[in-house]
């Protein structure tokens, strides 16, 4: 039944997200017929254009033509290449999502035991250290954590290569610029939820059995703090798939924000809007998950 | 006993033999390299008569021929055409087409193709937001085979100029039959030296020589174009031996480039201006004492030296010298007591404020050189403000014709002053069309129109000329500089054709 009512609710999330888009394209300054002419066109070749786009019509008219067109899972062609915007999509999507996923296990990894230690360590060295490390890993840019990663990596000491999707290991530079961040939001995270079930009750009886810190800790502990830490690890998820233009621009990868950004550029508006479809859905799934996920580990949740 | 097991000696031979034919066969592969070329931007569509963007084109050049092309010093040469004469009518254009030549489907091309290609461009319905280009055709006429005329609806100067535009480019009939309008760009076909293999959106797009390219099959396995939007990264890449060549270099890397001995770098001109748009219409602006005024006030020189670092030549006219119909004018030489004396003649002792527009990185340098401008103007008096713009919202205001002033740069491909001047200068060509700075004199308007119609290439030239010195004298635009391009490429690259028009050929491409 939740389930039902969520997917609905994703069905109207969708319908928001691709009207949203397609007024904010049409509030934008920049036309799609002039950009695709190009600056030195006769006004003329201008208007052929306009017209063999369905331009000319208004807005109204585009609006309803496009929605109704997307019920039916036909989300139009590029105005620029005229290949389908699904085809687009798919040649691009995977590659995203991969280095989303790619990107998240570097943040897991590296954040949940941080956090874990430096709730461990309240108040020592080692948690204001943990602390200090995952504050410079929120605010560092991606854009320049990746050009040092380049430079220290690929063109210094030629170990890692920093183009392309083709490889395993073209994914090490570009999931650490984009995880390293993350991991720092995971790590604050877990620590917060770590510190206070840490205090709880069923800990101390767990000490007082006279369990290993080792169980305490990762049995006990861990699995009571962990529905916050799903959440932001859902959240975070849906930011990185949506957040990646730098990243993918830097590292040479063909995702779907480069493809979202260059469309905007040329005033591609069935390309953008495409894009914002796809990420929204993506975000309402992921969503979803999570709280299957949060219900699971903790059946008191009530969805 | 050292006698040897027996088997040993013929395994031995069997691996001399596997190693060498392994080795045969390496020398075979290494004969022919593939070439990787880094560029910024993925090709918005393989169709050379839908094309508008000059990222395009280059790669587009690489798959089609037209009937003439320019040569890296653009002269006009023969490309599918061998010869051509005007009939003395002034209208009637006779080809000879170039015998035994085929499309990469393999099927013929002839006379009837070419009036294929030309009534294609015409069509409405292809929606060619270059026809114009091509409007002055009347009709395609097929004599025989390999003869072909063209009729042109009045005497036409630039004819000949026009037949090199990239959209003037010869695609394969049965190809655009098979796909389709829509899809012939994702399916290209032309008489070029490479034929696509493999296009992956904003990836990559892969070319396999065409075997039976009319001038010789390149001698590279492949040509890979990759797409590497990130300029640096670009340059890293290229450094780095993962690509071959790399295209459209911001100045900086360029000169970080310079100093590493395993690239090579091409420089050459382009056929853009550059140039600040007074809107003549508006404010101060009306009256061309200020014009000149500014012009004087504006350090060419220094812009050339310290902004773009020598990648960039100041403009000594509107036109750049790659253009047909160019005349050294000569720029306005700096001079910021004059530009005071004249601005004070105009009523303006003290000065005046206005809004520069200015894109950025759309051109060379672009917001770079409007912030030297700015402090040359506040020099004489004049309070420059300057408004930054994202490209295609830029294009679209400019359009409303109601700014004070606007950098951009003008490049007419088809690198004659018919296109290179008329749509920028003539008085019905004001916003939305091209004419940014609204600029009319009754004088360059004659000219222009009479030179548009003018067969006569001594004649022609002299109009134009003319026309170059008025407006000139007239200052509508603070005239900059011509940018220059480069290509950077490895050291065992060789053969590159660098044109002005920024193409970049690569038929002749070795790689050792």
């Amino acid at each position: 039944m939740y389930i039902l009512k969520k997917l609905a609710l994703t069905i109207l999330v969708l319908i928001g997200a691709a009207t949203c888009s397609f007024l904010l394209l049409r509030m934008l300054p920049g036309d799609p017929a002039e950009a695709l002419a190009g600056p030195q066109a006769a006004l003329e070749d201008v208007e052929t254009v306009r017209k063999s786009l369905d331009l000319d019509k208004p807005a109204a008219r585009q609006y309803l033509t496009y929605m109704t067109s997307m019920a039916r899972g036909d989300l139009g062609y590029s105005y620029r290449s005229h290949r389908l915007v699904v085809d687009e999509i798919k040649a691009r999507w995977p590659a995203t999502l991969k280095l989303s996923l790619a990107s998240m296990l570097v943040a897991i990894f590296c954040g949940v035991p941080l956090g874990i230690h430096a709730a461990q360590k309240r108040g020592r060295l080692a948690d204001t250290v943990s602390m200090v490390v995952s504050f410079v890993g929120v605010s560092m840019p991606s854009f320049w954590l990746g050009m040092i990663l380049i430079v220290c990596f690929s063109v210094k000491f030629q170990l890692l290569p920093f183009s392309g999707d083709d490889e395993l290991l073209n994914y090490v530079l570009p999931s650490l610029t984009l995880g390293l961040g993350v991991a720092a939001n995971i790590a604050r995270m877990t620590r917060a939820s770590m510190l206070e079930t840490l205090g709880q009750d069923y800990v101390r009886t767990a000490r007082g059995k006279g369990l290993s810190e080792f169980r305490v800790v990762k049995l006990h502990a861990l699995r009571n703090a962990a529905v916050p830490i799903v959440t932001i690890i859902g959240l975070q998820l849906g930011a990185l798939l949506g957040g990646q233009v730098v990243t993918e621009t830097l590292f040479v990868w063909p995702g779907l924000g480069r493809m979202i950004v260059d469309s905007l550029n040329a005033r591609d508006y069935m390309v953008v809007q495409g894009g914002i479809l796809v990420l929204a859905a993506t975000f309402a799934i992921l969503n979803l998950l999570t709280d299957l996920l949060c219900k699971a580990l903790d059946p008191r949740i009530r969805l | 006993m050292d006698k040897k097991p027996w088997f040993k000696t013929p395994l031995r031979l069997l691996l001399i033999v596997v190693v060498a034919l392994l080795a045969g066969q390496r020398a075979f592969a290494a004969g022919y390299k593939d070439l990787v070329v880094g560029t910024g931007t993925d090709a918005s569509t393989l169709d050379p008569h839908l094309c508008t963007d000059s990222a395009t084109e280059v790669i587009n050049k690489n798959i089609y021929n037209n009937l003439v092309r320019f040569d890296t010093n653009m002269k006009l040469v023969p490309d599918l055409a061998t010869e051509w004469k005007l009939a003395k009518d002034g209208l009637t254009w006779s080809f000879k087409l170039r015998r035994g030549v085929t499309f990469q489907d393999g099927t013929p091309f002839n006379a009837a193709a070419v009036k294929f290609n030309i009534e294609r461009v015409l069509d409405p319905r292809t929606a060619s937001a270059r026809r114009s280009v091509l409007a002055m055709v009347k009709s395609v006429e097929v004599v025989d085979d390999t003869d072909v005329k063209i009729v042109t609806s009045y005497p036409c100067g630039s004819f000949l100029f026009q037949m090199a535009h990239p959209v003037a480019a010869m695609v394969s009939p049965a190809a655009v039959a098979k796909w389709g309008n829509q899809k012939f760009g994702l399916n290209p076909c032309g008489t070029g030296p490479f034929k696509l293999v493999r296009w992956d959106s904003g990836e990559k797009l892969e070319f396999a020589p065409f075997e039976h390219y009319f001038e010789g099959a390149p001698k590279l396995k492949s040509l890979t174009y990759k797409i590497i939007p990130e300029d640096s990264t670009r340059a890293l890449l290229l450094e780095s031996g993962r690509i071959d060549v790399a295209f459209r270099l911001p100045v900086t890397e360029i000169q970080r480039l310079t100093a590493d001995r395993t690239l090579g770098i091409i420089t050459t001109p382009t056929i853009m201006t550059m140039y600040v748009a007074l809107n003549n219409q508006k404010g101060p602006f009306k009256d061309p004492r200020v014009r000149q005024a500014l012009n004087y006030a504006v350090n060419k020189a220094s812009i050339v030296k310290d902004v773009v670092d020598g990648y960039a030549t100041v403009a000594d006219s509107v036109i750049p010298p790659g253009v047909w119909g160019y005349a050294k004018i000569g720029a306005y030489p700096f001079d910021p007591a004059k530009a005071r004396k004249l601005l004070a003649q105009a009523g303006y002792p003290n000065g005046f404020e206005f809004t520069l527009w200015t894109p950025v990185g759309r051109y060379l340098m672009d917001k770079q050189m409007a912030e030297a401008i700015q402090a040359q103007m506040a020099a004489v008096g004049v309070k420059m403000k300057i408004q930054t713009w994202d490209f295609q919202a830029l294009m679209s205001e400019v359009k409303k014709g109601q700014f004070d002033s606007v950098l951009l740069g003008w490049s007419a491909s088809s690198a004659d002053a018919d296109q290179a001047m008329y749509p920028v200068f003539e008085s019905t060509q004001w916003p939305p069309n091209s004419n940014r700075a609204l600029y009319k004199n009754a004088m360059v308007d004659k000219l222009l129109n009479g030179a548009r119609k003018e067969t006569n290439p001594i004649k022609r030239a002299q109009m134009y000329k003319d026309a170059q010195k008025q407006i000139m004298a007239d200052a509508p635009w603070i005239t900059l500089c011509y940018p220059k391009q480069s290509v950077a490429f490895r050291y065992n690259i060789g053969g590159i054709e660098v044109l002005p028009t920024e193409h970049v050929l690569f038929a002749r491409t070795t790689k050792r």
